[in-house]
């Protein structure tokens, strides 16, 4: 047994560091997949915060690129040249003189200004021209091939549908107007907003500008900022935008996402590996699970085998149970028997009764007491041994028994013939054969009564003076008829007194004496003793004393010979 | 004036019936001016501005004086001098060609100095101020207020023009003299009934090649420019805004007058509002607001004519 617990012990740690040691491994393989995988997200993630740091210096530089090209509108719309227009027209100058004059230098700072600013050897700006924003007619354009201002005036209207030049009026900045990038600068005469200078970027410049060196710079694309809200990245790629400050554009950078991640992306490099661990791991659980199978298997086979032995045990323990139970049961038959005999042997009256109080055995003193035959005594209740009317008192009476607050009862019986039988019951409760059961013994008193009735008839008609005191104390418990003619005394003045009380004695040695015989022998007899009637006649008395008993008490019986008469003359 | 000897008594007859006539046409004139500027209603004085609590002022968009945009030195100063009035200020717009009638209410026809009333017009305004020269044929139309502005008439040419300005002298008639000379045989762009007008200064006996510009005051440095003629005349303060505007395409070659002034202009219904528009320049020329309003539209007037500042502060 102990060997087997070695064994089993051994077993079951090799299991746990088995389970140990896989799950080791797996969390090391795990471990190094996840620093792998860890490792190519801080990659992804640098090379994106790389890109959109270049895509957002990209921005600024555009930004700083719109400012710059803002700053030659600004400076245009500043021009005394310009106001000077304005000022003219204010005047009323005729387009024929003086306005056709103003506009020559108009135009030609705005031709100076179209070819300015470069970018890479490239002018910038397409067109800049200045349109009045009351009948949006052209004042001066950059792009205008012609040398001298016509006397006609402007050079033309300005397409309506392209710009509302009303409403653009409080916007400076650039935007985009039908495809073309434009930017645009407000010019206000006297605080009244009178005309617009639009200049057109041109769009290989502002090409030039974003794509210029740096990573993958070919996918950069300046677009508005409202569009981007709707445009979905294309599969395979990422999108990275950056706003270009002061401008409603932003600055996307469209680049394939193999140029970031690699031709695989991390996500499933760490897919596989983890369906990988995965199957690894469920793999270790099956030959877990196989093992465990194993192991229930062989725990059953063991439990089996230890069962087998318990239950041989147990059915030797059962066998040497059985052997006592019989040999109990041999000797409560035994028992039974010697307590069947033992009732049958008994003078008094016995019953067996059963709880519910059916008689169930009876003896042999009480078929005879009773007067009935057995079959009808084992038909019968305990009660049913009682007159009717007495019934309820007997179950009553049972009752108090069985709880011991009674020890017996001297209910009498009734005889099968009606008459009465005095009797002295106990009733307790028991086994019989097992089950539970009220025994209940009656001792016949139709002796003791006649006795009693005897005794009594004796005493109480005796010419001798009769007293029976209690044996301590000596209390005067009954008296009979001729001492009470004697002594002048009633019984009721009697009973319960002593006769040193009642003067009868008038000498505390005469008590003193008698107790001293008593005490001596237990009885003494013819001594002398004079005692006084209730009327004070002295007697003198012979007193014999007896130790009596009766219902289990004792008693002294005192008997008083008056032998006033022979003593007269010596009383006299 | 007539002229006339005491040669006989039918002439002498004839002249007490003529002085009789005289005296009753002058009266019936009277009379019926007195109707029609009761129809017409005078331009109107300092106590009908107060009761109409506006002045009005009639100007025309010239030079730096009044913009065209709500502005000009003359716009500030006669809202300064409404403020003194304790009235509002109204600009009322009009052309060189009405300016006077719209003040004066009479429509008259001017002949070199010589002006003929022809009627009574609409008076559109209490006063008149846009850097008007004062000339004596105007000083018939109208009376004028303290000058406010100096001015002199100059002739100018394209800045590429052959034609060399002439060097002072510090005598005005031998440099006028000068001028004149380079005028001759060229053409010379003038405006009629402007102080820029080449019969003020007898021109047409220099050269015969005189254009009157019919387009604005304005338009003529840049119609010069523009080549409608060789020369032009200017007064000082359109020829100092035109140096601005159009700088390196005009020159500047002499003085073609001599010192003239400018002024605003009253009815000559308005005695008491002249009065109280010179008092009221006597203060601004001598506490700043003046001279600022000429620093701020004519910063190189003082070069021209510091003189005329020399008292101001």
């Amino acid at each position: 047994m102990e060997q087997e617990n070695v064994k089993k012990s051994s077993l079951q740690s090799r299991d746990i560091a088995l389970i140990a040691v896989s799950l080791l491994v797996l969390l090391f393989v795990a471990g190094l997949i996840w620093v792998n995988y860890s490792s190519s997200q801080q990659i992804r993630a640098t090379m994106l915060k790389h890109l959109q740091l270049d895509a957002e210096k990209r921005a600024d530089t555009v930004a700083f690129f719109f400012t710059g090209c803002g700053d030659d509108l600004k400076a245009l719309a500043n021009s005394r040249d310009v106001s000077v227009f304005f000022e003219n027209q204010a005047l009323g100058m005729s387009m024929r003189y003086g306005l056709r004059q103003s506009l020559i230098p108009i135009k030609d700072l705005f031709s100076k200004t179209s070819v300015s600013r470069l970018i890479n050897g490239s002018p910038v700006y397409d067109r800049i021209i200045l349109v009045t924003a009351e009948d949006e007619k052209i004042l001066a354009d950059s792009a205008s091939k012609e040398d001298r201002i016509p006397e006609s005036g402007f050079y033309g209207t300005f397409n309506k549908n392209e710009l509302d030049l009303k409403k653009g009026a409080p916007y400076t900045g650039p935007r985009r107007l039908n495809g073309e990038l434009i930017i645009t600068e407000p010019y206000f005469f006297k605080g009244k907003y009178e005309a617009l200078i639009i200049a057109w970027i041109n769009k290989e410049s502002i090409d030039k500008l974003i794509k210029e060196k740096g990573i993958h710079c070919n996918s950069f694309k300046l677009l508005d900022a409202s569009s981007i809200k709707n445009l979905e990245t294309p599969r395979g790629q990422v999108r990275l935008t950056a706003p270009v400050n002061g401008t409603p554009f932003v600055l996307e950078h469209l680049e394939d996402a193999k140029h970031i991640y690699g031709s695989v992306h991390p996500l499933y490099i760490l897919s596989g590996f983890a369906a990988v661990g995965i199957f690894l791991f469920s793999l270790m659980l099956v030959m877990l699970h196989m093992n465990l199978q194993s192991k229930i298997l062989k725990t059953q086979l063991d439990a089996t085998s230890l069962r087998e032995e318990e239950a041989n045990a147990f059915n030797e323990k059962l066998k040497e149970e059985i052997k006592i139970r019989r040999s109990i049961e041999k000797s409560l038959r035994e028992n039974e028997m010697n307590f069947h005999t033992f009732f049958e042997s008994m003078a008094d009256m016995s019953f067996v009764a059963s709880n519910d109080s059916n008689i169930i055995f009876v003896n042999s003193a009480a078929l005879k007491a009773m007067g009935y035959s057995k079959e009808e005594l084992l038909n019968m209740r305990l009660v049913d041994l009682y007159p009717y009317d007495k019934h309820t008192e007997a179950m009553e009476t049972f009752s108090s028994m069985l709880r011991k607050e009674k020890d017996q009862t001297s209910l009498p019986m009734r005889h099968k013939s009606g008459s009465l039988i005095p009797v002295e019951t106990r009733v307790w409760p028991g086994k019989w054969n097992g089950e539970r059961c009220i025994f209940a013994t009656s001792k016949n008193l139709s002796h003791e009564q006649e006795a009693q009735q005897s005794f009594e008839h004796l005493f109480q008609n005796n010419p001798s003076l009769l007293v029976l005191f209690t044996k301590p104390g000596k209390n005067i418990v009954d008296v009979n008829n001729s001492f009470i003619k004697a002594t002048g005394y009633t019984r009721d003045e009697l009973i319960g007194k002593k006769f040193r009380e009642l003067e009868i004695f008038r000498e505390d040695k005469q008590d003193q004496l008698v107790n001293e015989m008593l005490e001596k022998d237990g009885h003494f007899t013819d001594l002398e003793l004079p005692i006084f009637c209730k009327d004070g006649r002295r007697l003198v008395a012979l007193f014999s004393m007896e130790t009596i008993g009766s219902h289990g008490k004792e008693y002294f019986l005192a008997v008083i010979l008056d032998i006033t008469d022979r003593k007269t003359p010596e009383c006299k | 004036m007539p002229q006339g000897g005491g040669k006989g008594h039918p002439h002498a007859a004839q002249k007490v019936k003529l002085g009789e006539l005289t005296m009753k046409l002058h009266f019936f004139t009277g009379f019926m001016l007195a109707v029609l500027l009761s129809v017409s209603g005078f331009a109107g004085d300092l106590a009908d501005v107060k009761k109409a609590g506006v002045l009005k002022h009639l100007g025309i968009p010239y030079a730096n004086f009044v913009s065209g945009a709500g502005d000009g030195m003359d716009v500030e100063m006669m809202k300064m001098f409404a403020d003194y009035l304790g009235v509002k200020y109204e600009f009322v717009k009009t052309d060189w060609s009405t300016l006077f009638e719209d003040v004066s209410g009479q429509k008259v026809k001017v002949s070199g100095d010589t002006v003929e009333i022809l009627g009574n017009t609409t008076v559109k305004g209490d006063l008149g101020a846009n850097g008007i020269t004062i000339l004596p044929y105007r000083q018939k139309l109208v009376d004028f207020g303290t000058p406010t502005f100096p001015n002199q008439i100059w002739l100018i040419a394209r800045a590429d023009s052959a034609v060399k300005p002439v060097v002072p002298t510090g005598d005005l008639s031998k440099d006028i003299a000068a001028v004149k000379e380079l005028i001759k045989g060229r053409s010379l762009l003038g405006k009629a009934k402007t102080c820029i007008d080449p019969s003020l200064y007898k021109l047409e006996t220099v050269t015969d090649k005189i254009k009157f510009f019919e387009g604005g005051l304005n338009d003529v440095a840049p119609a010069m420019i523009e080549g409608e003629a060789e020369l032009a005349l200017l007064d000082v303060p359109d020829a100092l805004v035109a140096l601005q505007k159009w700088p390196g395409k005009i020159k500047i070659l002499g003085p073609v007058s001599d010192k003239q002034y400018m002024g605003p202009i009253f009815a000559k219904s308005s005695p008491a509002l002249r009065e109280e528009f010179n008092k009221f320049f006597q203060i601004i020329s001598h506490d700043g607001r003046y001279l600022s309003l000429v620093k701020k539209y004519f910063p190189y007037v003082y070069d021209y004519h510091p003189e005329f500042f020399k008292e101001m502060k």
